[in-house]
């Protein structure tokens, strides 16, 4: 079939409209992703980023519109078959397993990988507990694996968040935010971190990204959306001269 | 550093919880056999409200899903079997029966009640208990109504109270066996994280609500079960097993014990048991006390009886 087809872009989203009520949006977004990029998702707060991402992991049906994933039309799929295709999500605000601990954080999406949820016999504890190790090894997280999620400190369930989302094995990995309330000097190391391990594990990355130093240079490719559509699109060069982006962006931060 | 110490004494009470539910529950038992014929007259049904209540705490405490309506359940397994049992059908089929009724009836429930508002999913659990309460009570031909369904028994080597009581501890020890099983496979491990976080566990790759609807058909497959062994001990069934009471005495019971360890609902449903043998000839207002001591351990002991018994280190 397609799947292996270079020409092909792994995530290719067209036409896409999310109405609530009388609001869009999202209005008439088209934008691809080619397989092994990190691409950047920027735009200014309410420019319709989440609200893509949600769409994208089948969170939100879509209006209007399609989102085909290697060739395959996904567009309103439920989130755990989204998962199955090889779609995997961090979010902006931590979304853990709060009681549990950083071990069993991990092996969730190991046991839903495997379709393990149906074995009613058997033990769960000690499950998948090489591969949780080497994850949480990853991470930076292998001092903590007995502790629970709630009690990690905040940029360490921001590590846990991204184990989580990998333990799914996704082929495209979305990343919203992944540096959200960290240290200005802590988010480019985060962010390579992050991008060396997609490269490292042969995934394609869509991130959701504020701070436009670290967009500009660690990201293969730019999609700037404004109030629901897309502005511009291209390489960081292009984008970091395009006119239109530096009028949308002045005055909010924007360091050309 | 003190976070992974704290995790060890978890660990031991996890282990220790079953180990005190079974020793509580041999000793009751033990203690009613001594007490000859009426003393296992008594322990039956004890056994089977234990059983009762753990079921429905899968969904409670393992599922996260607050169910009013669990006597739903019961109810039909007793009165499927009974039933069956009345037309002639041999106690082993009619028991079967009844379980699998019930369990279909749980799954009924589910699909309708399951992603929900909370609110929305307590109401709707009472609603679909009290249509099947209304149903019972109405439906006179087949069910008895008020006057119950009667006219069956349990084969003739069944009919001894110490031979009963016995079938009742081997199917109470086995149903509770497999519940204990199930809340640590990995079905269990997927519940409790749709419990904790239903959105991250879709992303996670779970479908939330068909991990939901399997835990109420398995809960219903175990009350139902309890309703089995009921109805053939009574050699009748009667409205009152699918009334509110019903229900509610049971999530009673979880939270009493505490709803977050296996053996918190045996043990809370010991306590009950013993509680309403023992005060009435003390003082008429004995519910309305274990109310009181409910909601407080519901306000200040989340952890029930259960954590107080086994974990006394985590008190602060």
């Amino acid at each position: 079939m397609t799947t292996d087809d270079a020409d092909v872009p792994v995530l290719a989203v067209s036409g896409l409209v999310k109405r609530f009520g009388g609001v869009v949006a999202i209005d008439d977004v088209d934008f691809a992703v080619a397989a092994g990029a990190f691409h950047a998702l920027v735009g200014s707060n309410g420019a319709g980023k989440t609200t893509v991402f949600n769409l994208l992991t089948g969170a939100l049906r879509p209006t209007a519109g399609s989102i085909r994933l290697r060739g395959r039309d996904v567009a309103g799929s439920p989130p755990h078959r989204l998962v199955r295709r090889g779609v995997g999500r961090t979010f902006q605000i931590n979304n853990l397993f709060p009681d549990a601990t950083v071990r069993e954080n991990i092996r969730v999406p190991i046991i839903a990988r495997h379709r393990q949820q149906w074995r009613l016999f058997g033990r769960a504890r000690g499950l998948h507990d090489g591969e949780i190790a080497a994850l949480a090894e990853t991470v930076g997280l292998a001092a903590h694996l007995e502790t629970p999620a709630q009690h990690l400190a905040y940029g360490d369930q921001r590590r846990l968040e991204l184990a989580v989302a990998l333990a799914a094995e996704p082929t495209v990995l979305l990343l919203d935010e992944p540096t959200c309330g960290m240290a200005a000097a802590d988010r480019l190391p985060l962010v390579r971190f992050i991008r060396d391990l997609v490269r490292a594990r042969g995934m394609t990355a869509v991130i959701i990204e504020h701070d436009m130093d670290v967009v500009f240079s660690l990201a293969d490719r730019i999609t700037v959306m404004h109030r629901g559509r897309v502005l511009a699109e291209g390489q960081p060069a292009d984008i970091r001269a395009d006119p239109a982006v530096r009028a949308a962006y002045l005055g909010t931060g924007f360091h050309a | 550093m003190s976070l992974t110490s704290a995790a060890l004494p978890l660990r031991t009470y996890r282990a220790a919880g079953p180990a005190l539910a079974v020793a509580l529950s041999l000793a009751a038992v033990g203690g009613l056999a001594l007490a000859g014929e009426q003393g296992l007259a008594l322990a039956v049904p004890t056994l089977i409200f234990v059983l009762f209540a753990a079921s429905l705490n899968l969904l409670v405490g393992t599922g996260g899903m607050v169910s009013m309506g669990h006597a739903a359940l019961f109810a039909t397994g007793g009165y499927v079997a009974a039933l069956l049992a009345k037309h002639g059908f041999d106690m082993a089929s009619a028991a079967l029966a009844g379980i699998a009724a019930a369990a279909l009836m749980a799954t009924a429930m589910a699909a309708i009640c399951v992603g929900r508002e909370p609110t929305a999913f307590i109401m709707l659990t009472l609603a679909l208990a009290q249509l099947v309460y209304i149903v019972i009570w109405k439906w006179r031909e087949v069910t008895g109504g008020d006057d119950g369904l009667i006219g069956f028994a349990p084969p003739e080597w069944l009919r001894g109270t110490g031979a009963y009581c016995a079938l009742t501890v081997l199917a109470v020890a086995g149903a509770l066996a497999a519940l204990l099983r199930l809340t640590r496979s990995p079905f269990g491990a997927a519940l409790r994280a749709v419990r904790d976080n239903a959105g991250r566990a879709a992303f996670a790759g779970l479908n939330v609500k068909a991990i939901q609807i399997a835990a109420f058909a398995i809960s219903g497959a175990m009350a139902g079960l309890a309703g089995v062994l009921l109805a053939f001990f009574q050699r009748g069934m009667f409205v009152e097993s699918a009334g509110f009471a019903t229900s509610t005495n049971a999530l009673l019971v979880c939270v009493l014990g505490g709803t977050r360890s296996f053996a918190g609902p045996i043990i809370g449903a010991l306590v009950f048991r013993a509680v309403a043998t023992l005060a009435p000839s003390v003082t008429s207002y004995w519910l309305s006390m274990l109310g009181v001591i409910v909601v407080l351990v519901g306000l200040y002991r989340p952890e029930g009886l259960a954590g107080l018994l086994l974990r006394p280190a985590a008190r602060r």
